[in-house]
């Protein structure tokens, strides 16, 4: 073997380390030998930026797929699809409520903030009052693209939104210009992540899913808010606000929700009933955070007492579930 | 049933190996030149789209070899990516069809 080819050979194995262990023993050999026969067709010694983060990224979502226990394909595309309804939907509800939101003032164009760490100002981002949204925006291409059936534009998209949400933030603190609750940059980055773990809209079905739900689900959470319209949205980002729903109640239900959902679809089955018995428990203060104003004193008490006793009949109901699907696997006890 | 559709670089994949075993880096030239240049797979990318097809049966590993030391895996079409294959081909052939008939109908209503 030429030094040259062992050399660029050397390359594309340290490129493959970012794959899973289990899918290295199974196919660096072959893969290596594909790059190897590209680079010979080519002509060159080199690795090209356009290969290597080809491997990384795929490399990326392998490593994911092995730590979700392998989902299957359809699955995946049930959950990238998913995450784009919810991630758009946070989007547009980020940017009515906390870019848009503090024009809708009578008579005004100047944001005037208010709480700890902000001050009057002029808005110098057009309409917008934040860099951010940039990365909502991108969110809402995205969604064009995945209902028209652009699937390689919706995927770029949401890699440059993903990218955003990452960098945003970073530059803002930078320059100290005004930004969001790091929560709603988290939120953004997971759906992100998820969004991209599957085919978004791969079937008709999931698009019209995707197309039609989205638009419903963020007129009804903008209709449930739009008593904070009128010049409350200028508390939207402000963590000290006191009105009834921010960006820190909306970010954090979010988030829970993710987490909970990741958990339940992610779990090995034998031992799902454990991510379904606290995704259950968590349900009364996801719905807490996002109906703070409607849901408190003995509606909260029943709410939270309700599914103190529901959340471990679903564990039992789960656990009963996948024990007949996988008898030869010892269930996970109920118990410590 | 929902039809699942199936994207450009999957299909020139199955029509690729519907001629035959092929390895890798033949069927990243394949594509590409049944595509005429337009789709040019990289090697991640299709090995991705080898392990979905995989996972979803319509191919399956067929054999590798060892030459100048840098190994060859051979991948072929399953019984049911045939089938699947014929079917988004039919597909595109009754669009195509279509197309065709009304831009038939457009030409001979231009000249009357």
């Amino acid at each position: 073997m030429m030094p040259a080819e062992s050399a660029l050979e050397r390359r594309y194995r340290r490129l493959l380390a970012v794959y899973p262990k289990s899918w290295r023993a199974q196919n660096a050999d072959a893969l290596v030998g594909t790059l190897l026969d590209a680079a010979d067709a080519q002509g060159r010694s080199t690795v090209r930026i356009g290969e290597a983060a080809s491997v990384v990224g795929h490399g990326i979502g392998a490593r994911l797929l092995a730590m979700t226990g392998n989902l299957r394909a359809i699955q995946r595309d049930a959950v990238a699809s998913s995450a784009v309804v919810l991630g758009t939907v946070f989007a547009v509800l980020m940017l009515m409520l906390g870019e848009l939101g503090p024009w809708v003032r009578p008579g005004s164009v100047v944001w005037r903030p208010t709480g700890s760490g902000f001050g009057e100002q002029f808005v110098d981002l057009g309409p917008f009052t934040t860099l951010h949204a940039i990365t909502y925006l991108l969110w809402v291409a995205a969604f064009v693209a995945v209902t028209l059936g652009a699937t390689a534009l919706h995927r770029f998209l949401i890699k440059i939104a993903v990218a955003a949400s990452i960098y945003v933030p970073f530059y803002s603190w930078m320059a100290d210009l005004s930004a969001p609750p790091l929560v709603v940059s988290a939120v953004l980055t997971m759906t992100g992540a998820l969004a991209l773990a599957g085919r978004a809209g791969r079937t008709s079905t999931w698009r019209l899913t995707i197309g039609v739900g989205t638009p419903v689900v963020a007129g009804l959470g903008l209709a449930a808010m739009v008593k904070q319209l009128p010049g409350q949205a200028i508390f939207f980002y402000n963590p000290d606000t006191v009105v009834a729903l921010d960006a820190h109640h909306l970010s954090w239900a979010f988030a829970l929700m993710l987490a909970a959902s990741a958990a339940v679809i992610g779990a090995h089955a034998p031992r799902r009933h454990w991510p379904v018995l606290v995704a259950v428990l968590l349900v009364p203060t996801v719905v807490h955070l996002l109906l703070p104003a409607y849901f408190v004193g003995p509606a909260l008490t029943a709410g939270t007492v309700a599914f103190l006793i529901t959340a471990p009949l679903a564990a039992l109901g789960t656990r009963a579930y996948y024990q007949a699907r996988f008898p030869s696997v010892a269930p996970a006890p109920l118990t410590a | 049933m929902t039809k699942q559709e199936m994207r450009e670089p999957t299909f020139l994949v199955l029509s690729a190996l519907a001629g035959g075993p092929k390895h890798g880096y033949a069927l990243i030239a394949e594509t590409r030149s049944m595509s005429e240049g337009r789709v040019q797979l990289k090697a991640g990318t299709l090995y991705a789209a080898l392990d979905r097809l995989r996972d979803e049966g319509l191919v399956e590993n067929a054999g590798e070899d060892v030459i100048d030391g840098r190994l060859r895996r051979y991948f072929k079409l399953t019984d049911a990516g045939a089938v699947r294959l014929e079917a988004e081909a039919a597909r595109l052939q009754a669009n195509a069809r279509m197309a065709m008939s009304n831009l038939g109908f457009r030409a001979r209503g231009a000249t009357t």
